[in-house]
């Protein structure tokens, strides 16, 4: 059982709205560990669509990623890379 | 993170509650936190006497405190308040409108200590003052689940994303119980006796149903299906059917779950295809209303089942 946690900024311009609340959701969805999502002193469920438009994430927001299971490292690592890719909006 | 209100957060809130007017303020005073939930009278502090001086806390002065400090003389009186005041005190607050001496108004202004005032008795604004401070600092934490009042018992319903907690819910709400948080839901530990949970910000009251989307549920059914804020009585949890995993086939013990420090009755309930878990969830709600009536189903079952077996003239031990 593994334990990993990342921090990440939002690039997007129109921070984490609705297309790329729920790009994140399908992407977390598919590991096995559980995943969080914090936003300063709220800490959500990663795979909660509903959680993550809670947190209203806009531009330049620093978000942590952090995830238990046996797939933790994995699922953080690809996350991070899914919003600092921009959730692939912006070319 | 630590919890703090400003006072003036406590003046917007609590303003007509206390009946509180602004005497003494400045929009940096205003500013000032309060980071304990306790209140302070402070006429310990009056005499000289400043071990475990609560300074962080609101300072309430009251008839007592005035009648003794009006006796004394001027350089006593201007001893008094230099002293006190030179303590970090986020607010003061006067109760019975009581004449504030303009020593009191001078220093606070140069301390940047707010002084309001309230018409109400000083045993008045402690207590509310108290409920309303613990209110504020009460720890909380959002948990990943569903809250419903199911024939008046706040149903927390946990489980892993995709087990079926959401559709589980959009059932009982058909069913006419009231929804009062999906997905996220705030508890928080009330006077460090029970748990009170309710939904949070624009989210509140709307569901996350796959395949559906989002929906507005208080749109969709009306105000009589949902609720703001419900104090915790059970905690079910769904998970998938384990066939090597033992389920609770008598009910004799009495799971509980932990949340912030309070323990809630807590049943583990498998899911499988075709099983209708709202009508499991309902009959766990009634079951544990009637126990807390005293009305032990499992107990009963038991006390008859030994009545047979004495009368029968079985070997059990007659102790039983």
């Amino acid at each position: 059982m593994g334990k990993y946690e990342e921090k990440v900024i939002v690039k997007n311009k129109l921070g984490m709205h609705l297309r790329s609340a729920g790009l994140f959701v399908e992407t977390s969805s598919k590991f096995r560990s559980e995943i969080h999502l914090a936003k300063d002193e709220n800490k959500v469920n990663g795979k909660s669509i509903m959680g993550i438009l809670m947190l209203a994430a806009a531009r330049g927001s620093e978000l942590v990623i952090s995830a238990e299971g046996t797939d933790a490292k994995i699922a953080v690592k690809v996350l991070v890379k899914l919003v600092e890719d921009k959730f692939h909006e912006e070319e | 993170m630590e919890k703090s209100i400003k006072v003036l957060d406590l003046l917007r809130e609590q303003e007509s509650l206390l009946r509180l007017k602004r005497v003494v303020y400045t929009p940096k005073s205003l500013e000032n936190e309060i980071i304990v939930p306790d209140i302070n009278r402070p006429g310990l502090a009056f005499v000289g006497f400043y071990d475990y001086f609560g300074y962080q806390r609101i300072q309430v002065i009251g008839k007592t405190e005035m009648t003794y400090f009006n006796k004394l003389d001027m350089v006593e009186k201007e001893e008094i308040i230099k002293k006190f005041m030179s303590y970090k005190i986020p607010c003061i607050i006067f109760s019975r409108n009581l004449k504030i001496p303009s020593l009191f108004k001078e220093e606070a202004e140069k301390n940047n200590i707010v002084i309001l005032k309230s018409s109400l008795t000083t045993t008045k604004i402690v207590g509310s003052l108290t409920l309303y401070l613990d209110d504020c600092f009460a720890p909380s934490k959002n948990i990943h689940g569903t809250l419903l009042d199911v024939f008046g018992v706040g149903v927390l319903i946990l489980g892993k994303s995709g087990v079926g907690k959401s559709e589980c819910a959009l059932e009982l709400i058909e069913r006419g119980h009231r929804l009062v948080a999906d997905d996220v839901v705030n508890v928080s530990c009330k006077v460090g006796k029970f748990l009170v949970g309710s939904g949070v910000s624009f989210i509140r009251h709307h569901m996350e149903i796959r395949g559906l989307g989002i929906i507005d549920i208080k749109s969709i059914y009306g105000t009589r299906s949902v609720r703001n804020q419900k104090r915790l009585g059970l905690v079910v949890s769904l998970e998938e059917w384990d066939g090597s995993k033992k389920y609770e086939r008598l009910g004799l013990e009495e799971k509980v779950y932990s949340i912030l420090g309070i323990s809630v009755p807590h049943y583990v309930i498998p899911v499988r295809p075709g099983r209708s878990i709202a009508i499991l969830i309902e009959a766990a709600t009634t079951s544990q209303r009637l126990k807390l009536m005293g009305i032990n189903p499992v107990r009963e079952i038991e006390r008859k089942m030994f009545d047979i077996m004495v009368k029968k003239g079985s070997s059990l031990d007659s102790a039983f």
